[in-house]
């Protein structure tokens, strides 16, 4: 055995390493990072099968680790698992990046719906890499920025339809109580009248 | 059912066998792989750190193995002359007490009182030889100071396990920290996916408090032999180097380490021309660094301490003493506190992912 080839990696771990690499930059927080950037964060990813109806985390966990959905479909929850589905996560994104900013408990309760593949990063490595990567950091806070105002904007939207929803039921209560009050009173008047 | 179980049972006995038998193997390496992760562990920050200007790890592990080589070769180069000449000097002391043929005889000491009082016992108890008894007990004393070179010599094997220990570390050593991440990697793999967020939190709490305590051990103690050198320059002592190093090795021990360190400091100061007032000044010198260590270095690369109680740290050194000697002393308190640092986290964690 030559000593080169003592040292260098086996060839199906370099093939899978490609992969990864190849699959960083379709997802939308690392689309930006350079090839290199993206191999020395694929360091800190570890690769996590889940099964269907796995829970990966469940609401009130300590934040550790962020994951990106390499494979799969998995659902969010908000209480129970027993509730609707708040969100379905589909490949290339991520969720568990509250983690990165807050000490905060997980706020939502995570469900794979189909057999799935996640890459987990944990919340120090990815902090550490943005500190040690400043360029790349740079980039992957940006882009999380994007995507957390996005993300705002598009609740804000559905918080503002909701609240007209809410304003249009509250004019609808509000109609049937006085036509309720006009009711009562005419029977009122009647019951007087007889 | 019941045979899923029996089988579940047969498949679980033969992996602990496996495993134990593994143990066993590899049982007297274990040792070496413990030392050359402490080692890796203590590396991996600065080729962590060159990474990030694109240094490959195994060429950044390589200059760091030439300079520690180059390190070691002055360090022997200047400490073992020292070391021969204290050597020789002790030997020639020792020989002058033996070249009196009467040397450890009580008489010998001129004291009129205690030489008619041995005679006086001598004629009463015919039996008893006094003289020979004090005579015999200092032939024996010298009799173990020559054999030393001859006890060196006879642990050969001690020394080629040495040898090995030399060789084998710095190869774990290197794959270990070329492949870290690989490494950890496969590790975290392993847990189910029950325990894997924490079992990554446990790891990161770990790392964060015990780690970053061994990683200012190190520190702390090249900081002290460098300080204790300086003042033993200052007071001009001779040995200097060497005690510096005695004082910066024995400083981890919690409490009795600079006792310890400071013990061979007051013995050479007694045995050179020097003054013996010197001994205040050195103990003076002593105090001063104890209190820049204890004062300055450990809280601020510590940081908020070991959170032990200071009676339980100072049981733990007994009782590290007691049962593995020198090791204990310097390795009972970062073990106890690594445990402690597991239980802790576990009691408030285990709870919080709903394991327990």
């Amino acid at each position: 055995m030559k000593l080169k080839e003592f040292f260098a990696p086996k060839k199906e771990k370099v093939d899978e390493e490609k992969d990864l690499i190849r699959f960083l930059s379709e997802v939308e927080l690392f689309e930006n990072l350079t090839r290199n950037e993206r191999r020395n964060l694929s360091q800190h990813l570890y690769e996590r099968i889940y099964k269907e109806d796995d829970i990966v985390f469940k609401k009130g966990y300590p934040n550790v680790v962020m994951y990106i959905v390499k494979e799969g479909e998995l659902q969010t929850f908000l209480d129970s698992t027993e509730g609707e589905s708040l969100k379905t996560i589909k490949p290339a994104d991520f969720f568990g990046e509250v983690g990165l900013f807050l000490e905060e408990e997980r706020t939502a309760t995570i469900v794979s719906s189909k057999d799935s593949i996640l890459l987990g990063i944990s919340k120090r490595d990815m902090n550490r890499f943005i500190d040690e990567y400043p360029r790349a950091g740079s980039k992957i806070l940006r882009k999380l920025a994007t995507v957390l105002c996005t993300h705002l904007i598009r609740t804000n939207g559905t918080l503002g339809a909701k609240r007209d929803e809410l304003i249009d039921i509250k004019k609808h209560l509000e109609d049937c109580e006085s036509q309720l009050q006009k009711l009562s009173d005419s029977q009122e008047v009647d019951k007087e009248k007889s | 059912m019941d045979r899923i179980k029996v089988v579940r049972w047969v498949v679980g006995f033969i992996a602990l066998g496996i495993a134990v038998m593994g143990i066993l193997f590899y049982k007297s390496i274990l040792s070496y792989l413990l030392i050359a992760g402490i080692i890796a562990y203590l590396i991996s920050p600065i080729i962590n750190y060159a990474q990030k200007f694109h240094i490959p790890r195994a060429l950044s592990i390589l200059i760091v193995y030439i300079i520690i080589i180059v390190l070691i070769i002055i360090l022997i180069n200047v400490i073992i002359p020292q070391i021969k000449i204290q050597a020789e000097e002790a030997s020639k002391f020792f020989k002058q007490i033996v070249k009196d043929p009467e040397a450890f005889s009580l008489k010998s000491f001129g004291l009129d009182g205690v030489s008619k009082f041995i005679d006086r016992i001598q004629t009463r108890f015919t039996f008893i030889n006094v003289d020979e008894y004090t005579q015999m007990l200092g032939e024996k004393f010298v009799g173990v100071i020559n054999a030393i070179p001859q006890i060196l010599i006879n642990s050969l094997s001690g020394i080629i396990n040495f040898l090995a220990f030399l060789i084998v570390i710095p190869f774990v050593c290197f794959f270990l920290l070329k492949d870290e991440r690989q490494l950890m990697k496969t590790f975290f793999g392993w847990v189910p996916n029950r325990y894997f967020e924490f079992s990554i939190y446990l790891f990161e709490k770990i790392e964060d408090s015990f780690g970053r305590y061994l990683r200012s051990i190190l520190l702390e103690t090249i900081i002290i032999t460098i300080l204790s050198y300086i003042g033993l320059l200052i007071l001009g002592i001779p040995y200097a180097l060497t005690l510096s190093i005695i004082i910066g090795m024995t400083n981890p021990i919690k409490f009795f380490g600079p006792f310890i360190g400071f013990v061979p400091v007051i013995l050479v100061v007694l045995f050179s021309p020097l003054p013996d007032i010197m001994v205040i000044y050195a103990i003076l010198m002593s105090i001063i660094v104890q209190q820049i260590d204890s004062n300055i270095l450990f809280p601020s690369l510590v940081g908020k301490g070991l959170g032990m109680h200071p009676l339980w740290v100072l049981l733990t050194v007994i009782a590290g003493g007691y049962a593995f000697g020198v090791l204990g002393l310097i390795l009972a308190v970062p073990a106890v506190f690594l445990i402690k640092t597991v239980v802790q986290v576990s009691a408030t964690s285990l709870k919080q992912f709903e394991i327990i």
